[in-house]
């Protein structure tokens, strides 16, 4: 009896220690992808700008719908909430020269299984940037 | 006994893949973040115009405004502190040893010329040995940066044509591995960003 419990410990051991390498992989790999999409958004908005904040997220979102397949990332794309705004603006409406933004992508925590808990329950991204256009892009 | 033995030499086994992989990931994302870090801070800091000569149409960068910008955005993207000449990383950083760092500017008079830029890593500090001019070139000059490791082994890093006075940031990360079975991780990342108008 005795052997028969330690027989089935020892492979529910032997299962978690993978489970749980699978699961920090996952998140390292989630979270890599979130730092090269957001990455890629950020570098779009500081070369472009935008007439507005619609089409600035508008913008974002498509970028990072072309970056994540382009990538063939993992992560899907209804997953991702992005949230884009200014933090410095020199005109109340356009996106122009020398403005400032705070971009942040979140996800929902990956997980490999449900089996381990998991300290928090989003992952998220942020990135301070700033535009550079001139008049004539716009 | 025989299964103890035999569990204990597999969990092991897998223990050492999952590392395996893990240090891979982690390396990886190194590279990226720090190589985005550099580029989204030097871009900021390449706004640092000095206005008095934009208005006599000489477009050049006020070094120690760049440096505060630089440093400004390291702290706010990646959670760095500019310390002398290194960066130090905050516990939710993604590299965890300090990265040293040298930064160069090539004004308005010299971005038409190709120049080299000799670097040494000395274990600790990245330090710039020297700069050497090359030929004149209107189009822009060709800039050659390379780096010497603790080991003496010279890198170079890809070339790149300037289009304009151009900020140059170079820094050194090197990790120690998390166990000391696992290589360490040590490479130059390079930004280099023509000042804005």
């Amino acid at each position: 009896m005795g052997q028969l419990i330690a027989v089935i410990l020892n492979v529910m051991v032997l299962l978690l220690v993978p489970l749980g390498l699978l699961q920090v992989h996952t998140v390292i790999q989630a979270h890599n992808e979130l730092l090269e999409i957001s990455a890629a958004a950020a570098k779009y908005v500081s070369n472009h700008g935008g007439v507005n904040d619609a089409v600035v997220q508008q913008q974002v979102k498509s970028v990072i719908s072309r970056e994540l397949r382009e990538k063939q990332f993992s992560l899907p794309e209804q997953d991702v909430a992005v949230s884009i705004f200014r933090t410095q603006s020199a005109d109340p409406v356009m996106w122009s020269h020398e403005d400032e933004f705070l971009l942040r992508l979140e996800i929902p925590y990956p997980r490999f299984t449900t089996l381990l808990p998991t300290s928090s329950r989003t992952l998220a991204v942020s990135r301070q940037g700033t535009i550079n256009v001139m008049d004539y892009d716009l | 006994m025989g299964i103890n033995l035999l569990s204990i030499s597999t969990l092991l086994f897998f223990l050492l893949i999952g590392l395996f992989v893990v240090d891979t990931d982690l390396a990886m994302q190194k590279k990226q973040e720090v190589k985005t870090l550099l580029e989204l801070a030097n871009h900021h800091a390449s706004f640092a115009v000095d206005p008095v000569l934009k208005t006599e149409g000489v477009i050049d960068l006020i070094e120690e405004e760049a440096l505060i910008r630089f440093a400004e955005r390291v702290r706010e993207n990646g959670g760095y502190l500019m310390e002398a000449a290194s960066f130090i990383p905050a516990t939710n950083s993604v590299t965890t040893d300090p990265i040293p760092f040298v930064r160069h500017y090539i004004d308005f008079r010299s971005w038409r010329q190709d120049w080299e830029l000799h670097l040494r890593y000395n274990g600790s500090a990245l330090v710039l040995e020297r700069i050497t001019p090359g030929a004149r070139n209107q189009d822009g000059g060709r800039l050659r940066i390379l780096v010497t490791t603790k080991q003496g082994e010279v890198l170079q890093l890809a070339p790149k044509t300037m289009v304009g006075p151009s900020h140059i940031v170079v820094a050194y990360v090197d990790e120690r591995p998390f166990l000391s079975m696992l290589p360490g991780h040590a490479f130059p990342v390079v930004s280099v960003e023509e000042v804005k108008r």
